[in-house]
């Protein structure tokens, strides 16, 4: 008798904890639908124009007049991308091959390298002055690019270092339309966001123990030697963020291309006069517009779905959090 | 351990100068290229530039150029006015925005990794001259007629709705209109604010995954609610780290070429010439750099009161 009275208060004890439980799953997974859907409608938010621009660069131009049609062409064509291919001998094929792609491989391999460099300088060495330099590298930062974009033209138009052009030649060179302001702008960490790649580097190297170095040292490396064959080959995933950001962003550039680089067909230039000679009035510059934009990204897209796991790990192991 | 090896340990520290040369690229290309740039730039705002075969020559105007772009010039002021209006509204939004997107991306949600790829998409591919085609292709959408306006723009015009719904249900709280503007034109900015957090989503992201979850489960043993935890452990740890995205932020605005206040600029040169275009952009300069000194004094005033309390 006893037994049975004693029998059910452990019983009922386990199924109000199991009821907490349950309810504790239930309102988790209620939370987590709520804010998946929320997500999914960012993230909808981040692809629509892709779908939008996609869609509507496949419509046949009746379909634009047409108010029956919505996002999806009623008469599909690849006309448009047949017509910005040609264009002009192929000159989006050309400029891609013959500008683009080259100058956001120099762009972005010098870039890698010099603000690795001035990185690493500024986080193992305590030299005096650094204060300055790091606020110079703040400074790229700071001032909008809009406001240097006249000088920056006239400084390559008329590129001269301390005279010594004009003492040669009697003037100074125009290099502009060439590939060389790029190459000094970004072998001098002064190409696009370029502050922010050093100071990437900048934390990650001051997150490296200083341990390493010594031990380098006593083994007889000197500080390059250290630099080249250990530093460098340890901040791989950091380097292959800066390498892919910088290619990216030079790639789809229009500040520096459009000042220094005016008339070269280079993928930016192309999309841009698309854009400014739909201002005539003429319609299919639009789409024409759409789809040198896309077709130019194709690259690009490659590229992110090869790296995109580390990029993201490389960012999110940055030292930017350190 | 003895001596020679003591002694030696001790020499390990490179000659401290090493750090120099390791700067050299950018101190040469600061020195030389960036800082002549910045003195023309602001040489050319007291002067008028006339351009010849020979190259250009400089015809001194004194404070000319700054009274047209501040006098004369009525469009300047009220653009710089919205731009940095703009600047200091969405700032605090976006950073705010990649932190509640962390928090969420942080949880064992399906397909969070997709998520957290789709999110940085715009990082990659919305900068230069593809937010210039976006820009224009809401501009033809708004346009043209009904019939062409399919959504080639990143604005979606079906927003409205709500946007209006709310708008209606804040005036009839009794909301002053400047809160009601501000949250109706950030809920119509919302594919903006989206497009521009991506980096900062990732590095708060990382900021969550640094804290160490026996922080969690001690908070847990005491008691703590969800609401005490965010606020008395996530919160106070992610903060240094949201000082580094509104950094971020404020650059990855500043050099965006696609904003209003840039154009302008541009505009104003190509028709008035560089000094007037160079004295729009050092009165843009002065005002930013003072908008960013305001900010760290702010800062470093509320981390002081924090320490003394």
């Amino acid at each position: 008798m006893k037994k049975e009275k004693m029998m059910p208060l452990p019983a009922k004890k386990l199924t109000e904890r199991q009821k907490a439980l349950y309810s504790k799953r239930l309102r988790v997974g209620l939370i987590n639908t709520v804010l998946f859907i929320l997500l999914l409608g960012l993230a909808f938010v981040v692809l629509h124009p892709f779908v939008y621009k996609i869609l509507g660069t496949f419509m046949a131009l009746e379909d634009w007049t047409d108010p029956t049609v919505g996002i999806i062409p009623k008469n599909w064509t690849l006309d448009h991308y047949i017509a910005t291919l040609t264009k002009d001998d192929f000159i989006f094929i050309r400029g891609i091959f013959t500008y683009t792609l080259p100058f956001a491989v120099v762009v972005a391999v010098l870039s890698t390298f010099s603000c690795t460099f001035v990185g690493y300088g500024i986080a193992r060495y305590n030299f005096p002055g650094k204060f300055l330099v790091m606020a110079a590298v703040v400074a790229t930062l700071l001032i909008p690019s809009a406001s240097i974009s006249s000088s920056l033209y006239s400084e390559f138009r008329y590129f001269d270092v301390l005279g010594i052009f004009k003492a040669i030649t009697g003037s100074p060179v125009q290099i502009n339309n060439t590939i060389w302001p790029m190459v000094i702008l970004s072998a001098t960490c002064l190409s696009f966001r370029a502050g922010v790649f050093v100071f990437i580097m900048f934390q990650y190297f001051k997150s490296v123990p200083e341990e390493l170095s010594q031990a380098a040292k006593v083994d007889g490396a000197g500080p390059f030697a250290t630099f080249f064959r250990i530093m460098l080959p340890m901040s791989r995933s950091r380097l292959i963020v800066i390498f892919s950001l910088s290619f990216a962003w030079q790639w789809t550039d229009t500040f520096y291309t459009e000042s220094l680089l005016g008339s070269a067909p280079t993928y930016s230039n192309i999309v841009s006069s698309f854009i400014e000679s739909t201002a005539n009035g003429k319609f299919e510059n639009v789409i024409y517009a759409n789809a040198a934009a896309l077709m130019g990204l194709i690259p690009l897209i490659v590229l992110y779905l090869f790296l995109q796991k580390r990029i993201i790990s490389g960012i999110e192991a940055s030292g930017i959090v350190g | 351990m003895n001596k020679k090896l003591k002694n030696k340990l001790y020499n390990a520290r490179d000659n401290q100068w090493v750090g120099v040369i390791f700067s050299v690229p950018f101190i040469i290309g600061f020195l030389v290229i960036f800082l002549p740039m910045l003195i023309n730039s602001l040489s050319f705002s007291f002067n008028e530039i006339v351009i010849n075969e020979s190259g250009y020559e400089k015809v001194p105007v004194k404070w000319e150029n700054y009274y047209y772009a501040l006098r004369v010039d009525s469009g300047f002021v009220r653009s710089l006015w919205s731009e940095l209006s703009s600047m200091v509204a969405s700032t605090p939004v976006i950073t705010l925005f990649s932190l509640f997107i962390a928090v969420i991306l942080n949880r064992k949600l399906p397909g969070r990794n997709a998520f957290r790829a789709i999110f940085f998409i715009p990082v990659i591919l919305g900068v230069g001259v593809l937010s210039k085609l976006d820009s224009n292709n809401s501009l033809m959408a708004g346009l043209s007629s009904a019939a062409i306006d399919t959504g080639l723009g990143s604005d979606s015009s079906s927003d409205g709705n709500i946007v209006g719904n709310i708008t209606a249900f804040l005036q009839s709280m009794n909301f002053s209109t400047e809160i009601i503007d501000f949250v109706s034109s950030m809920a119509n900015s919302i594919t903006n604010i989206v497009n521009q957090s991506g980096v900062q989503i990732l590095i708060s992201l990382a900021a969550l995954q640094s804290i160490s979850p026996s922080v969690y489960e001690a908070a847990q043993v005491e008691g703590a609610t969800a609401w005490e935890v965010f606020w008395k452990i996530t919160f106070p740890m992610v903060l240094p780290v949201m000082a580094i995205n509104v950094f971020y932020t404020v650059i990855a605005q500043l050099s965006d070429s696609t904003r209003w206040l840039p154009k302008y600029i541009q505009q104003v040169t190509d028709v008035r010439g560089f000094g007037v275009g160079a004295a729009l952009s050092w009165i843009y300069i002065a005002c930013v750099l003072v908008m960013i000194g305001i900010a760290v004094l702010l800062g470093y005033f509320v981390v002081k009161l924090k320490n003394r309390a």
